[in-house]
């Protein structure tokens, strides 16, 4: 043990090869005892949390190649955390036989969450991204027996492995730049490399930035790498699309901010330089991810395709905040990183809510079984069902942004950030603009969550719709209900540990610059006055 | 148990309580739901206690504390909106007033609000759930460290009174009822609302104690000097939130019509609780008020001519009721007078007497209601002392102390009103009140006879007057106790005199010394005498006491007078005086008048701005929400659900931003 125990690798990856030897264990279990693989699991994952929060406590060393910053603190917490609501979403969905593999194929995509925060290498980074999505290819065919699963598994396989191809076809521009695949560090990395006069104006350079970001801007659904999202988020069962609206956005999300740090953030801080390529870019992606997201979802009449047009939208929100950058102060309202760290975490509850509740509502169809999907499946279920309709209805307005959720939280910080990092910049009248679009599109979009509302109290209750007898599913409902509603009356629990991470992303943009400045930030931040 | 942990438990445990009703009440408990309510109320009455007893402190001055709650939304360096509460003498003692009343009316209504066979009425567990919550967001609004929270608590306890008042919204009379009352005090609370934006233009900040400090310094945030001019418009400003709430002229017309709620509502909501957060609001902006010379003179002026008006109108009105609620108004304008002239700690002595004996005069008024099957108008019943004794005698002390009887409760703080009026710059307007006073002791007893002397008369369907269950009794006679020796905390023993046995300066006058001194320190000299203590001499002190002694027996023996040994005569005075009495008898016509000049314009410009609506707005919205629609119509062909379009569309999108990267970067 102590061989193991003492070699850093070990000790500062410890939540990941807990979650990954879990994963195995699980699959190992599934062979023969199939009753306890869900409780197993959950210990994984609980013990990998514990871990994690050890490790945070006490430090590790640090690793070449591997970062170890609040930034990878913060994925693991909001991962895994979320990552225990999902499983307790997820423990009825697979079939006696194949708990083994679904279980530990979530814990494998858990691990690859946590490690595209870790990487601090090219390589590493691309590997733990597709180890978060092979898993859940494969969880979305065993989810369910129907055919659109498996059309939405063969969709989503191949989409995800062209996107994958194009973001690997990017890596290897950006290593022909700066003939390293080191993301950061003060010998030879991309981003000393990207630091030097005029790196960022090289073709190879945007080349490689740009096909890198679309490969994430699919993970992320972002327009125009987005059309995969409704038939994979309506072919899956509703608990895993619960969790496909999370697992891979949150680590896109991450991994677009590593990228976008590896370049100091400049296009945000100087919108002229280079001629603000990537600038408009992400503006044009922000803006056009919002409008086809909200606009596509007001035509629909399935609930779970409306909602994932909907996670399009919820995208492009985060994006605006990214636009914009780190800004300057820890606070959500005037850090864009600090508002998309927060939104994504929020919006992953509430996402994973409004899916847990639809699959508690259960429909009898003609091929079994089934959970609710479309608008008439969920007509007056709040009058048979009070809280499961309670528990859609706080997601849903949480989702709309609506105050007394963690949603309207987010919108402000993001919105705020947007507004507040740009000032004084060159972009700043473009970013102006951009928030008042994304405004008008909140607007939008509440009117397609109304409808869900109001299907689900005005409307006669539908016939033979039954609730879901699975407590852990109830469980999870209601946690979901009491973080959207916490994350409003609470936020700071939340967003102290995403401005933690992103004066993490700010101290690595100042680093080389001054050495001191990182250590200032950070003093600044603890010298916040306590809860 | 720490003062921040009381702080918090005393407005959450009856929220918690109404909750629970929520919960389980509206399931098995049913007619058993106040027992949730009333533990919740209950326990917080004893934290309120508890927290009294450590604000009062050892023999030192009270504590002053602020207590951040938590901190809501924080943006870097400092935190705005933050939950923040602020425990100090004056805190302590509304919280007292409130919790305790709210107690007993509960316990009350779990008498009140069933039929004679003991059965719960429609809407039991309801009614609970609503106390409840209107407990958790008075103390609230008490307990506020900054002006947000204050607000927040203002709007909870209207929406709560809303509620109630419009608890038997089958009945046309109290869902108008609700919605007046509602209407009315958004007018208020518009000015309430601009005076909180002005306040936090001024001075950044929305927190209490910094922006009294900064009131007291005369300075603005950026350190430059605060006008008089601006100080006096946030004071008139908040001003306005306070007549909508207390019921002042000219927006006191939601009050009357308020008594359609249910009776233990009248008492609490509207006559010892809810009304008087306009006079806790203005105390505690003591400093605020007092910067601006204009905004006491205007404070005293509207309390006083309220208090004036409002008994005249009590003297010809029959709906026992509606007495009491003209007579309410006519109490808030003695503490609004108070105010005005600078006796804060006097005027909320009142407060904390007048919720007392008027909390029990509308609970009698609601038990010789349920008595009568309904019936309030005191035309259709008399002599039921017999029948009621509890009802009687109760009614009696609540009457005494109301009409300002001596060694009542009533009495101590109106004196010590009238008082600091006669010796302010503006004496005539304590003159006012004295002449209120006869009023006052008149109209009272006028009922009182009426009711409960002479012989029985009952309406038709009513067999006999009998008093009610002991849910009821009980906390008639607790109140009455306290309606009788409420006023000792405002007097203390004379030790030696001839002329008066009583000092008229008590625990509460020191109590409440630290959380005025800013304010009277801002007033300086410049009202003269404050409160009734100071270097008036000897007999100055005391003959009022005998002055108003007189005159509210005086009102005492002319009501009986009236209407038990020549009841032919207040007849032949409203003959005599018709035009007068008929005056009176409408209520100044203030109803028809604002019928005529307000509503009946607002609606024809409303159904003007209606049409304009349908067909002008409802065109452009139509036309906006079809935008999106149209949009999304669009881009639905490229939905079509096959996997290579999507992938296409993947490769021209990255292509086509590419090379515009690309071009933009190279130009």
């Amino acid at each position: 043990m102590t061989i193991f125990a003492t070699h850093p690798i070990v000790t500062s990856l410890a939540p990941e090869f807990i979650l990954v030897l879990g994963g195995v264990l699980v699959l190992l279990l599934g062979l023969a005892r199939r009753q306890w693989l869900s409780l197993v699991t959950f210990a994984v994952i609980a013990l990998a949390l514990i871990t994690a929060c050890r490790l945070r406590q006490y430090g590790a060393e640090s690793v070449p190649q591997l970062t170890n910053d609040s930034l990878l603190w913060y994925a693991r917490l909001v991962g895994l955390s979320v990552g225990l609501l999902i499983l307790l979403v997820n423990r009825h969905v697979p079939e006696e036989g194949e708990r083994g593999e679904f279980f530990s194929l979530l814990l494998f995509s858990l691990a690859g969450v946590l490690l595209v925060a870790a990487a601090n290498n090219l390589i590493l980074l691309f590997l733990a991204l597709e180890l978060v999505s092979v898993p859940t290819y494969i969880m979305i065919g065993l989810s369910r027996r129907d055919i659109r699963a498996q059309e939405a598994t063969g969709k989503y396989f191949f989409l995800g492995a062209f996107a994958a191809a194009m973001m690997l076809y990017g890596f290897s521009f950006l290593y022909g730049a700066a003939g390293t695949t080191v993301l950061f560090g003060s010998g030879e990395s991309l981003h000393t490399t990207l630091k030097q006069g005029g790196a960022l104006g090289d073709t190879f350079v945007i080349i490689g930035l740009v096909l890198t970001l679309g490969g994430l801007a699919f993970k992320v659904a972002a327009v125009p790498f987005h059309s995969y999202v409704a038939d994979v988020y309506q072919g899956a069962a509703s608990p895993v699309t619960g969790m496909l609206g999370f697992v891979p956005k949150f680590a896109g999300f991450i991994a677009i901010i590593r990228v976008l740090s590896l370049c100091d953030w400049s296009y945000a801080t100087d919108a002229t330089a280079h001629n603000g390529a990537l600038f408009w870019v992400l503006w044009v992606l922000a803006a056009a991810t919002m409008l086809v997201g909200n606009t596509l979802a007001l035509w629909q009449q399935n609930v779970k395709r409306m909602l994932a047009y909907s996670s399009i939208a919820h995208s492009g929100y985060m994006l605006v905040a990214l636009v914009a950058g780190p800004g300057s102060g820890p606070s959500p309202l005037r850090n864009g990183a600090t508002a998309v760290l927060f939104y994504i975490a929020v919006y992953g509850v509430m996402n994973l809510g409004a899916f847990a509740s639809l699959a508690y509502l259960r429909k009898t169809g003609e091929d079994g079984e089934d959970s609710a999907e479309t608008l008439d499946d969920i007509a007056g279920a709040a009058r048979r069902y009070p809280w499961a309709g309670l528990a859609l209805a706080i997601c849903v307005l949480g989702l709309m942004g609506f105050p007394l959720t963690g949603g309207f939280l987010g919108k402000i910080y993001v919105f705020s950030a947007a507004l507040s990092a740009s000032a004084g910049t060159a972009g700043h009248q473009a970013m102006i603009i951009l928030v008042v679009f994304g405004v008008l599109n909140s607007a939008i979009a509440a009117a397609y969550y109304m409808r869900i509302l109001a299907s689900c109290y005005l409307r006669k209750p539908a016939e033979g719709v039954t609730a879901s007898r699975c407590p852990a599913l109830r469980l999870s409902i209601a946690c979901c209900a009491i973080i959207v509603l916490a994350t409003f009356f609470r936020p700071g629990l939340l967003f102290d540990r995403s401005s933690e991470a992103s004066v993490d992303v700010q101290a690595r943009t100042s680093m080389q610059e001054n050495n001191q400045s990182s250590a200032s930030t950070a003093t600044t931040f603890a010298g916040l006055p306590p809860q | 148990m720490e003062l921040k942990t009381l702080a918090i438990l005393i407005p959450m445990l009856p929220l918690i309580g109404a909750a629970l009703v929520g919960v389980v009440g509206l399931r098995g408990l049913r007619d058993r739901s106040h027992w949730l309510v009333l533990t919740g109320v209950g326990l917080s009455l004893v934290a309120a206690v508890w927290l009294s007893r450590i604000v009062k402190g050892g023999v030192g001055e009270p504590v002053v504390e602020s207590l951040t709650i938590y901190e809501w939304i924080s943006a870097g360096a400092g935190s705005w909106l933050n939950v923040t509460f602020r425990v100090d003498a004056l805190t302590s003692v509304m919280l007292l007033t409130v919790v305790g009343i709210s107690f007993l009316i509960i316990m009350y209504s779990v008498g009140y609000m069933r039929d004679h066979h003991g059965h719960a009425e429609r809407g039991y567990e309801r009614f609970f759930a609503f106390l409840g919550i209107f407990v958790f967001s008075m103390t609230t609004l008490v307990l506020a460290g900054n002006f947000l929270l204050l607000y927040l608590g203002w709007e909870l306890v209207g929406l709560s009174s809303y509620l109630l008042i419009g608890f038997y919204y089958q009945r046309p009379a109290a869902a108008a009822a609700a919605k007046k009352a509602f209407l009315v005090n958004r007018i208020g609370d518009f000015g309430f609302g601009l005076g909180i934006f002005l306040i936090y233009l001024t001075f950044r900040t929305l927190d209490y104690n910094a922006v009294f400090d900064m009131v007291e310094r005369g300075v603005m945030a950026d350190g430059t000097l605060l006008e008089t001019s601006r100080i006096t418009t946030i004071a008139l400003l908040l001003f306005c939130g306070a007549m909508g709430k207390s019921a002042q002229l000219p927006l006191h017309v939601w009050l009357p019509d308020a008594m359609e709620g249910p009776t233990p509502v009248s008492a609490l909501i509207h006559a010892a609780t809810m009304v008087t957060a306009g006079v806790y609001m203005v105390a505690r902006c003591s400093v605020i008020f007092a910067s601006s010379p204009l905004a006491m003179t205007l404070v005293a002026c509207i309390g006083a001519a309220t208090a004036f008006f409002a008994a005249t109108i009590a003297l010809t009105q029959f709906d026992l009721k509606r007495i009491l609620a003209y007579s309410t108004l006519s109490q808030l304008g003695y503490m609004f007078l108070g105010l005005g002239v600078g006796a804060f700690d006097s005027a909320i002595f009142h407060l904390y007497t007048h919720a007392f004996f008027k909390a029990l005069l509308f609970l009698c008024a609601g038990s010789v209601m349920h008595a009568m099957g309904g019936v309030i108008d005191i035309r259709r019943f008399g002599g039921l002392a017999k029948g009621m004794k509890v009802t009687a005698v109760t009614f009696w002390i609540g009457g005494l102390a109301l009409a300002g009887c001596p060694l009542l409760a009533g009495f101590w703080s109106k004196d010590e009103i009238v008082h600091a009026a006669l010796y302010s710059n503006m004496p005539w307007l304590g003159a006012v009140a004295l002449v209120t006073a006869l009023l006052t002791a008149f109209y009272t007893f006028r009922m009182i006879f009426i009711t409960f002397h002479g012989p029985l008369k009952l309406p038709q369907g009513v067999e006999h007057a009998h008093e009610s269950g002991r849910w009821v009794t009980v906390p008639l006679m607790l109140l009455a106790v306290g309606a009788a020796l409420a006023g000792y905390v405002g007097a203390t023993w004379h030790p030696g005199g001839f002329a008066g046995l009583f000092e008229t300066e008590g625990p509460i006058h020191h109590f409440l010394a630290t959380v005025f001194a800013p304010a009277q320190a801002v007033l300086g000299g410049g009202h003269g005498e404050v409160g009734s203590h100071g270097g008036a001499s000897y007999w100055a002190t005391y003959w009022l006491m005998y002055i108003s002694s007189a005159l509210a027996f005086w009102g005492i023996v002319t009501a009986w007078y009236f209407y038990r040994r020549a009841p032919m005569v207040p007849g032949a005075i409203a003959l005599w005086a018709a035009p007068v009495y008929r005056l009176l008898y409408n209520k100044y016509y203030v109803d028809e008048i604002y019928d005529v000049v307000f509503v009946r314009p607002l609606r024809r410009f409303g159904g003007l701005c209606y049409d304009a609506d349908r067909f002008f707005i409802n065109g452009l919205l139509w036309l906006i929400a079809a935008v999106p629609r149209a949009i999304g119509y669009g881009l639905r062909g490229w939905q079509h659900g096959a996997m290579q379009g999507y992938a296409l569309a993947m490769v021209v999108g990255l292509l086509a931003i590419m090379l515009w990267a690309l071009i933009r970067s190279a130009a």
